[in-house]
């Protein structure tokens, strides 16, 4: 029934609305990005999920959305909240403390959640503490981001 | 084509057949002479009130003798009654089956409130899937009251909705994570957190299994006193 209304209304754009060809366009990009925001979601994929949500947020303005948003954010602070609330265990533990501080490094990255910002204060914290092992973990993660970029290029 | 033909001319003739030997059947069920009729009269059968009254022979036909009984009502209703009264047998079955397992519907209620138990959600949001899971399955079993509800407790999926959530996406989590050089020694804490996981066995096998991959590459040895440490509780 959905692809059948889809193509109606693919019909319709290319019939010369221009205006509605662009909100068709925008709506598809919000249904394909809700998509692949739920699939990172499932398997936990906290970066993908997170610049999902914040490009889908910006679609959904970009529609001229008023009401609340569609895009379900429980699960991605659940399980945000949760590695935070992992790592901040971990960082009591000494010989853990690099891997800890390296998890804290990429959480931060989840700039506008409470996870993200509870993140940030702690790696201050940390940083202020014992700058030696922050150093080593910053160098850790710097290689692992380092790495990552490569292998997408 | 020869087939359809004769499918569709046996469609066209079955009716005919079947009224055809129909027709037959009663005309051999009704007497042809008054000798007939008259020595079934004095049998008292009753097959003969299937007949039409109309086609019956005159009373002077049949002199003194007296009609069979027409029991056909009689047999009807027997039919009907005996219907009912198994019905209402089943019904009482029904009804006594059900006072039977009142107990279990209430312990499946009690059960079914637990997948939302607050002090687990807590806990496993707090990062602490092993002691959530634990404490979850330990609540799950206090309900049992006897042997048959244990066994049944650990039969069903009465899953924790964040607990199952959060550790599906661990799991998850972990496996995309022990590739990454950086992050594998938090994926390996985490791996073996699940592992251990209680009363999610389809969580801890998958988890289980992938340590089985996992545990004989070179990087382990030195991620161990990590994993050690953090297990162990050492905090400072």
């Amino acid at each position: 029934m959905n692809r059948v209304l889809l193509f109606v209304l693919c019909c319709l754009a290319f019939s010369g609305f221009s205006g509605f060809s662009q909100d068709l366009e925008a709506m598809m990009k919000l249904s394909k990005l809700k998509r692949s925001y739920r699939v990172a979601l499932e398997q936990g994929d906290l970066s993908q999920a997170y610049s999902q949500f914040i490009a889908g947020r910006s679609a959904e303005k970009a529609l001229g959305a008023t009401s609340q948003s569609t895009f379900d954010s429980r699960q991605l602070n659940d399980f945000a909240d949760f590695k935070m609330a992992q790592a901040t265990r971990w960082l009591m533990v000494d010989e853990a403390k690099t891997i800890a501080l390296v998890e804290l490094m990429r959480l931060q990255g989840l700039e506008t959640l409470p996870a993200g910002k509870q993140a940030r204060t702690s790696l201050a914290a940390a940083k202020e503490k014992d700058a030696r092992t922050y150093q080593k973990a910053q160098e850790m993660f710097d290689r692992g981001s380092s790495n990552r970029s490569t292998s997408q290029e | 084509m020869s087939k359809f033909k004769g499918c569709v001319l046996g469609i066209f003739f079955l009716p005919f057949l079947y009224f055809g030997l129909s027709a037959d059947v009663h005309a051999q069920a009704e007497p042809k002479t008054i000798e007939e009729w008259r020595e079934r009269f004095k049998r008292g059968d009753p097959s003969l009130h299937r007949i039409h009254p109309s086609k019956w022979p005159s009373k002077e036909e049949l002199g003194d003798l007296i009609p069979p009984k027409d029991d056909t009502a009689e047999k009807a209703f027997l039919e009907r009654a005996a219907k009912a009264e198994k019905m209402s047998a089943d019904l009482l079955k029904q009804i006594k089956a059900g006072q039977a397992n009142r107990g279990l519907v209430d312990f499946r209620k009690r059960h079914e409130k637990s997948i939302l138990d607050p002090e687990v959600s807590k806990l496993a949001k707090r990062g602490q899937l092993l002691a959530a899971s634990k404490l979850y399955h330990s609540r799950r079993l206090a309900l049992a009251s006897s042997d048959a509800e244990r066994a049944l407790i650990l039969e069903s999926r009465f899953d924790h909705v964040v607990l199952k959530q959060l550790a599906s996406q661990e799991l998850a989590w972990v496996e995309r994570n022990l590739k990454s050089e950086t992050h594998r020694g938090a994926a390996l804490i985490s791996l073996l957190d699940l592992v251990r996981l209680e009363g999610m066995e389809e969580t801890s096998s998958s988890a289980a299994k992938l340590w089985a991959k996992t545990k004989s590459e070179r990087w382990i040895r030195e991620k161990l006193p990590a994993v050690k440490a953090v297990n162990a509780g050492r905090q400072k």
